[in-house]
């Protein structure tokens, strides 16, 4: 490293026009040139175009934040992949972010939670990242999670305002976790498991999937993410353990629900493992699997909800 | 494994379709064919085909020229004594020169009459069934061997293919085999190409070894339910400096326990160049590609995948 702290910078932009995105960005990557740092960017095309207007092609990697920011728990892991690229250089990582919140609850609830776990992954690894919001697109509820994730914020003028609605990744991440979930509803299709040989439940889920409208790309994750987490309602749950299928518009859901209390290291399950030893990596794997996973964990049971599109 | 799939779908030789059998699953009228890659494959194959048959009442021909207690896999593998076997007649190891030797000269058509009054005696000596062994190695190597070789196996086929109560195997050291034509011509010349007996089958696993590459071939659905037969089965396939191939071409599902477990062990494989995955279905590669193929340090992309 060239002397920089290794600390992150995590630290939001509220914006209402494109001059005041520029008014902070440019500053940002002319500091972050003079040190030498890779400069990366995943923002929209707009925010790209007007930053390349006025500094030229300074970026060393871009991708539109539409294609980025589509599933949370990979967008994480390719962030990674990319600062460890830089650390193994090392160069510090500068980095210009706007997430595209996405429009069900859920997700709003999800990239919340990413942002909120940059602040884990990325700490000591030498990266700077500014997330912009844009106040002509998301609403307060997006601000109110912008606020909460970010140690920083920048809203107008040449320095951060103090922020005290931060809260630590760990309070956030169990705050999201409180939300309650949607009752299951009288249509799924249940069936019970009592050993670790799932064959039958893997059948059931891909009928049923299949039944409802799932492409078979999308069933083959479906089903080996069900049964990653049936296998650990087997072995670590208390039966009875109950899984329960049904399926929206757009999505099909699954829940296995054991009448154990499950207490997971709730942040390991959304960190990329080091490798497929590291004891967080069948978790992980099934969240990068399907588009969303819930826990919700208490003296009722633990109950664990699996969501994915239909299509890819 | 349900019953269509015992009989795989082997390679298409000039004379048809052939089909791939495990030795314990051979039937009457199968004339089958074995070219082992390696000295434990052929122990395997020949020690269980006549391990079968004389722990089932019937009586064994072995057309051979090493002697009976140095038939393959006997005592390696069963732990076995023959001569009790051999003095009771129930085994008979006849060398090639008696087999078909006449007027000083090998014959094919002589090799059809000496195996028909075995036969002819087996079952008027009240044996229920008779399996044939025949090593040819030995013609592999010798001009003009091959095609006595094929002029043997008409015999035999004519002796073997309408019977009910008879199995023959043709075996030969792949290892002393000159010419892959003659192989072939040889090879196509039999409709059952027989294998070793699976590890482990529990009819939603089957695992079986294979000799060329060396490793295990996979095939059904492995679950938590299936991780100590998965671990003890990679276990004994692995050994210092080799590679281990794991043939997946026809594996359905695996789950990330099982995978994690790969990757454990190939970690564990240092010494080697790791654990090579061949033939991966789709599904199977895209759940990989969608984890991440680094989180598997050495593990190899073989054969047959689509992408990345």
């Amino acid at each position: 490293m060239t002397g920089q702290t290794q600390d992150l910078l995590h630290q939001a932009l509220l914006y209402g026009k494109d001059e005041e995105y520029l008014a902070t960005a440019v500053p940002y990557l002319r500091e972050g040139l003079a040190a030498d740092a890779m400069i990366i960017a995943a923002i929209p095309n707009r925010c790209y175009t007007a930053v390349r207007d006025v500094m030229g092609d300074v970026m060393d990697m871009y991708a539109p934040a539409e294609d980025f920011y589509r599933h949370p728990v990979r967008t994480i892991a390719q962030y990674l992949d990319i600062v460890r690229g830089a650390q193994a250089e090392g160069r510090p990582v500068r980095a210009l972010a706007e997430v595209q919140w996405g429009g069900a609850s859920w997700q709003t609830r999800e990239w919340g939670r990413y942002e909120s776990l940059v602040n884990t992954v990325f700490e000591n690894r030498g990266v700077s990242v500014i997330c912009s919001y844009d106040r002509r697109v998301v609403g307060d509820e997006v601000v109110d999670h912008a606020r909460r994730t970010h140690p920083e914020l920048l809203e107008g003028g040449m320095f951060p305002a103090y922020n005290n609605a931060f809260e630590h990744t760990e309070l956030y991440n169990a705050r999201c976790d409180k939300t309650p979930l949607p009752p299951v509803p009288a249509e799924a299709v249940r069936m019970s498991v009592g050993s670790l040989d799932l064959a039958g439940l893997r059948a059931f889920v891909k009928d049923h999937a299949t039944r409802r409208g799932m492409s078979a790309a999308v069933i083959a994750r479906f089903v080996t993410a069900v049964n990653e987490v049936a296998t650990n309602a087997v072995r670590h749950g208390t039966p009875p353990v109950e899984v329960a299928l049904w399926a929206g518009a757009d999505d099909v859901l699954c829940e296995v629900a054991d009448i154990g209390l499950w207490h997971p290291d709730e942040l390991a399950g959304y960190l990329p493992p080091e490798n497929a030893n590291s004891p967080s990596f069948g978790l992980w794997s099934a969240r990068m699997l399907v588009d969303l996973i819930e826990i919700r964990a208490g003296y009722h049971g633990t109950r664990v909800r699996l969501l994915a599109r239909k299509e890819d | 494994m349900d019953a269509t799939e015992h009989g795989t779908i082997g390679e298409f030789g000039a004379h048809g379709w052939s089909t791939v059998r495990p030795v314990g699953e051979l039937r009457p009228g199968d004339h089958a064919w074995l070219a082992s890659h390696h000295p434990e494959e052929k122990e395997r194959v020949v020690g269980d085909f006549v391990f079968d048959g004389l722990n089932t009442a019937q009586r064994v021909v072995c057309l051979t020229d090493v002697e009976p207690h140095r038939l393959p896999g006997m005592y390696a593998r069963h732990h076995i004594d023959v001569r009790p076997f051999t003095e009771a007649d129930h085994l008979r190891v006849i060398p090639w020169r008696l087999a078909c030797g006449r007027q000083g000269r090998a014959d094919p058509e002589q090799l059809g009459r000496t195996l028909e009054r075995e036969l002819d005696r087996a079952f008027s000596e009240r044996f229920r069934a008779a399996r044939i062994l025949a090593d040819m190695t030995w013609a592999a190597d010798v001009p003009g061997g091959v095609e006595f070789m094929l002029a043997c196996d008409g015999a035999m086929e004519r002796l073997i293919g309408p019977s009910t109560r008879a199995i023959a195997l043709c075996q030969v050291d792949l290892r002393a085999v000159r010419s892959a034509d003659a192989l072939n011509a040889l090879r196509n010349h039999h409709e059952v190409l027989v294998e070793v007996n699976p590890e482990y089958d529990d009819g939603v696993l089957r695992m079986t070894r294979t000799y060329a590459p060396h490793g295990l071939r996979l095939e059904g659905e492995i679950d938590g339910a299936r991780h100590p037969v998965l671990t003890d089965a990679l276990t004994t396939v692995s050994r210092p400096r080799a590679e281990v191939h794991l043939e997946l071409g026809n594996l359905k599902f695996i789950d990330l326990g099982a995978l994690k477990m790969l990757g454990a062990h190939a970690m564990e494989l240092t010494r080697g160049n790791g654990l090579v995955l061949d033939n991966p279905t789709p599904d199977l590669e895209g759940v990989i590609r969608m984890v991440g193929f680094h989180l598997f340090p050495g593990i190899t992309r073989g054969e047959g995948w689509r992408s990345m």
